[in-house]
């Protein structure tokens, strides 16, 4: 088994550039060409890939690259009872996503993203893979909902639907369990705040793994102080594309969990140099907030949207900071 | 007698034709020409869709435009792009202007695009929408040296010149200002609008109404705006904001007429009659003044959800609009 190291270990938000053939067999699946088995055996390549990327940056805890989701709304809703598909929205300039309709009660069905965590894992030489879902929150304020006509329900009932998966990695051996809530910034308000702990609660309570929260671009610092009441272990927040403006507020509310300490822009194609990230890291440490030990190094939110080369840059870099941090700061 | 009126507040989303249309366009496929032909047959479709169902007024549907902001940014010297940021509270993203000078229009974006439409729709009343100089600058990133308030105010000269090229007793405009509803926003221009709107307004001999929407407009604000010369209308959000009633209770409308969003613009379900009908009538029964004249009109623009639900969405406006005109007095 591979041995995550103690101090400044790496890790990475979920989401890899696709790779060309799992972008086809998305495409093939809607079409229903293939079947929900076949494409998860077709799409294991695609895996394979982003996991030699991985290894080959050195990354100590991987993802599986989400490399079946054709976004992370849309693929669970298709895979979950009570929704039906939906049209497109748009997200900026040209660029659409479908948003999926709630037309009828949640209910879960049959495991979603296993089978691709599973992959990953046995190809990962023994580095451990995040289990990775995208939150009730989310979920919900990405999604059209003509059912439920309350936003706190449709949210409960979806962590209920969530739990069920996490259930299920957690018996399959994830030890890493990540939901992604980046709607939440969308409402940085404690209303809100209360809404996604009670789900966590639902998805987390009694779960035995290393529990953790991705937020990302938005005014967190309105909502740092009760988003620390989470049951979780680590929150994952981008920092480098805001020139790291959420470090002092950290510190003013005493953040006391793990950090997933965002420090790749993933909105630019720029290669961080390894002093640069080493300098942001530093920065991190010398507020005298964390130990070494609670402090995950990785970029700030997936990393889909760079071109793979990019990408893989990107990561080498980033793992060469954090052992450079290794020698100089512990 | 309350005299009811309806209209969408603003653009409407593109349709799978105008999606394929706009990256034709911008992957070189389509020469501008070629674009804007074809563009101007879906924008006389909307038109006619707004005309048939008795909108008191015709928005073209501002297809092209990839954010409020963009039309204007990229026909401005002085300003360029830079990255997405967050849209108010939704999961949409404009790209942030960022000014390094006072800008200066190269070219009118509202121009004569109104005039095609005619020819196929006949004489009607058309309403351009244009974003607010407030909230113009308090969205885009300030390189000037100046302060703020000096950029609200170049903007505003800006947009005066766009708006004086618009021709026609038959063209009303409307100035879009959602930052009024945010307070962090809103105190980058405090206490100025007057000033602001003093560059905007001058010269333009047609109606201007203003619109606050993504929720309620601020105390603060809603005051400034009616000391605001030269404005008819104020629109309000009915749907995301609950206190309406309260709010023109304490300040009235100051002889100006009152627009209302009740149709939920950034979602899918089938508005409820009857909760579009008690809101309104909450208005009325707060609203002290001569309120002759009740415009009722999408809470945003409907460029938030599908297509087909937008186009569903105008017909529900309008259907509403005139069931309110009878039951309500
Ligand atoms: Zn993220």
């Amino acid at each position: 088994m591979y041995k995550v190291p103690r101090y400044f270990p790496t890790t990475i938000v979920g989401s890899y550039p696709k790779i060309p053939p799992a972008e086809d067999l998305i495409r093939r699946r809607k079409r229903e060409v293939i079947g929900e088995e076949d494409f998860h055996e077709l799409v294991k390549p695609s895996i394979k890939v982003v996991i030699d990327d991985y290894l080959q940056a050195g990354v100590d805890i991987l993802s599986d690259g989400e490399q079946a989701r054709e976004d992370m709304v849309a693929y669970f809703a298709e895979r979950l009872e009570g929704y039906r598909g939906g049209e497109w929205v748009r997200i900026f300039d040209n660029v659409y996503f479908r948003k999926p309709v709630v037309v009828g009660e949640i209910k879960y069905l049959k495991p979603m993203a296993v089978m691709d965590w599973a992959y990953a894992s046995s190809i990962s030489n023994g580095r451990p893979v995040k289990a990775i879902l995208t939150g009730p929150y989310t979920m919900a304020d990405w999604s059209f909902d003509l059912y439920y006509g309350d936003r706190r329900e449709l949210v409960i009932a979806l962590a209920k639907v969530i739990r069920r998966e996490v259930e299920e990695f957690v018996k399959k051996g994830a030890n890493y369990v990540q939901i992604d809530e980046p709607a939440l910034s969308t409402r940085p308000l404690k209303e809100e705040v209360d809404v996604v702990n009670e789900a966590l609660h639902i998805i987390f309570d009694g779960i035995h793994a290393k529990k953790i929260v991705h937020i990302c671009f938005g005014k967190i610092e309105r909502i740092l102080e009760y988003l620390l009441d989470f049951p979780i272990d680590q929150f994952d927040f981008e920092f480098k594309n805001s020139n790291l403006r959420l470090l002092p507020y950290l510190v003013e509310y005493g953040f006391n969990k793990e950090l997933g300490y965002g420090v790749i822009d993933v909105h630019s194609t720029r290669v961080e140099d390894v002093q640069e990230i080493y300098n942001d890291i530093e920065k991190l440490v010398k507020t005298g907030l964390l130990g070494p030990d609670k402090i995950y190094v990785d970029p700030d939110c997936g990393l889909k949207r760079l071109p793979r080369e990019i990408a893989v840059a990107k990561l080498q870099n980033m793992v060469k900071a954090a052992e450079l941090a290794r020698e100089k700061l512990v | 007698m309350v005299d009811v009126s309806c209209s969408v507040l603003g653009g409407y989303p593109r349709n799978r034709r105008v999606r394929h249309l706009v990256r034709d366009y911008e992957e070189g496929r389509l020469s501008s020409n070629e674009f804007y032909n074809a563009l101007m047959g879906e924008s006389i479709f909307l038109a006619g869709v707004q005309r048939a169902l008795g909108c008191e007024c015709i928005v073209d549907g501002m297809l092209e435009w990839h954010d409020i902001l963009r039309p204007f940014v990229n026909s401005w010297r002085g300003v360029y792009l830079s990255g997405l940021l967050r849209y108010f509270d939704n999961n949409f993203f404009y790209r942030i202007p960022v000014f390094r000078e006072a800008p200066e229009p190269m070219n009118h974006t509202l121009s004569t695009k109104f005039n095609m439409i005619k020819d196929y729709i006949g004489s009607s009343l058309y309403k351009a929408v244009i974003p607010g100089p407030a909230t113009f600058a308090a969205l885009s990133k300030n390189e000037t040296g100046k302060d703020d308030v000096w950029l609200a105010v170049k903007i505003a000269e800006a947009l005066n010149s766009e708006l004086r090229g618009l021709s026609g007793n038959d063209i009303i405009i409307q100035i879009d200002e959602p930052a009024l509803t945010d307070k962090e926003l809103y105190d980058r221009i405090r206490s100025h609008l007057e000033e602001i709107y003093g560059s905007l307004l001058p010269g333009l001999d047609t109606s201007v109404r203003v619109s606050v929407y993504f929720g309620c407009v601020l105390e603060d604000a809603y005051a400034e705006l009616l000391d605001v010369k030269g404005l008819d209308f104020v629109t309000l959000d009915g749907v995301d904001c609950k206190k309406i009633s309260t709010l023109i209770k304490e300040y009235g409308v100051k002889n100006r007429k009152l627009g209302l969003g009740v149709i939920e613009a950034r979602d899918i379900y089938e508005d409820d009659y009857t909760k579009v009908k008690t809101s309104v009538s909450k208005v009325l029964e707060e609203y002290e003044g001569d309120l002759s004249l009740l415009h009722l009109t999408t809470s945003t623009w409907l460029d938030l959800i599908p297509y087909e639900y937008a186009v569903r969405k105008t017909g529900v406006l309008s259907y509403y609009s005139n069931r309110i005109k009878e039951e309500v007095d």
